[in-house]
């Protein structure tokens, strides 16, 4: 560990047009399993009484694919507006956790890149960028572009699923047809690989897997990311410092 | 009625909106307002393979014998390749076959 609490090793950080391309490009292969997400998303949507035109606002605003499936869970008559919010909430609580990691990238932005970035961070786009971040990338425009390429998939899958409800439903229930469902196993799984620079790490990837194993024992939902991603987090801070 | 209905879903949109831009844009503000010290630099550097675990972990614990060969095959792409493209497609053909032919 260095004694330096400078946090600007080598060159600054830029934020280019070039990067935003090349975000949005390495994203598309996480843009396409996305989108088999958000076809699935707009046929729910209508099929719990949204019109194609309210799932396609929550898509564009929203912006959340597990927060939405879960809000429709919720959607009825009547909305239930506080616990759609509050359930919204605590499904996205990982990503303060996340948008915090992305540090060496955003800090040094004008706050409008920054604030604006942040708008598009999905657990993809964030796996991907927080890896170019941490393999020497300068380039902040990556987080932005790979952002607005998950934003791109999804709603133009929402829009598709809404739409055609009736037509996608018969063809396109279950995304584990073509093994969809694993393919963000396999993307986290593979980022994670990349990851890997030596055993002494071994003790912050165990206590991280095992408290996300326990919380999601116990309580359903998106808490073994948060609780174990700071689980992990404190044990290398411990270790390391 | 109709304009209730309408007002009551703007006004979900709103707070929903508001409710995921927190979570995005809130854990950047507050450590942007923080002179990081090694050990609050240290923690930052392990969160990010520390939510890969646990977003992994969680996905695999409910699944069968399909997955485990699967993923376990597509971490050694991953390994050998270094490459998310080919390790992604090794894990699709790798559980597309496992699923059809054998589990």
């Amino acid at each position: 560990m260095k004694t330096s609490t400078n946090n600007s090793p080598g060159t600054r950080v830029i934020f280019s047009g070039k990067g935003i391309a090349e975000g949005f490009l390495k994203c598309i292969p996480l843009g396409i399993g996305v989108f088999a997400y958000g076809i699935v998303f707009g046929v729910l949507a209508v099929q719990a009484g949204m019109s194609p035109l309210q799932a396609q606002i929550m898509s564009l605003t929203v912006f959340a694919g597990a927060s939405q499936l879960m809000a429709l869970e919720l959607w009825d008559d009547h909305l239930p507006v506080l616990a759609l919010t509050a359930t919204v909430f605590a499904v996205n609580l990982r990503h303060l956790l996340m948008g915090a990691a992305m540090r060496d990238w955003l800090v040094g932005l004008t706050p409008g890149k920054t604030y604006f970035s942040l708008f598009f961070l999905t657990d993809e786009s964030w796996a991907l960028s927080v890896r170019e971040m941490a393999s020497g990338r300068k380039d902040a425009g990556f987080f932005l572009g790979s952002g607005l390429c998950i934003y791109i998939f999804w709603n133009s899958a929402t829009g598709l699923g809404a739409t055609m409800s009736s037509l996608v439903d018969r063809y396109f229930r279950d995304p584990s047809v073509l093994g969809l469902d694993f393919a963000f196993t396999a993307v986290f799984l593979s980022l994670l690989i990349f990851f890997w620079k030596g055993k002494s790490q071994l003790p912050v990837w165990l206590i991280a897997g095992i408290v996300a194993w326990l919380v999601f024992l116990v309580i359903p939902g998106k808490w073994s990311i948060i609780l174990g991603g700071l689980a992990g987090g404190i044990v290398g801070a411990l270790r390391n410092a | 009625m109709l304009e209730d209905g309408n007002l009551v879903f703007a006004a979900s949109i709103i707070l929903m909106t508001a409710a995921t831009y927190f979570t995005r844009a809130g854990g950047l503000f507050i450590i942007s307002k923080i002179t990081p010290t090694p050990r609050i630099r240290a923690f930052l550097n392990h969160v990010p393979a520390s939510i890969l675990v646990a977003i992994i972990v969680p996905n695999l614990a409910e699944k069968g014998p399909a997955e485990f060969i699967s993923a376990a095959i597509t971490a050694a792409a991953a390994v050998f390749t270094r490459n998310l493209i080919l390790s992604l497609l090794t894990g699709l053909i790798c559980i597309s076959i496992l699923r059809a032919f054998i589990f």
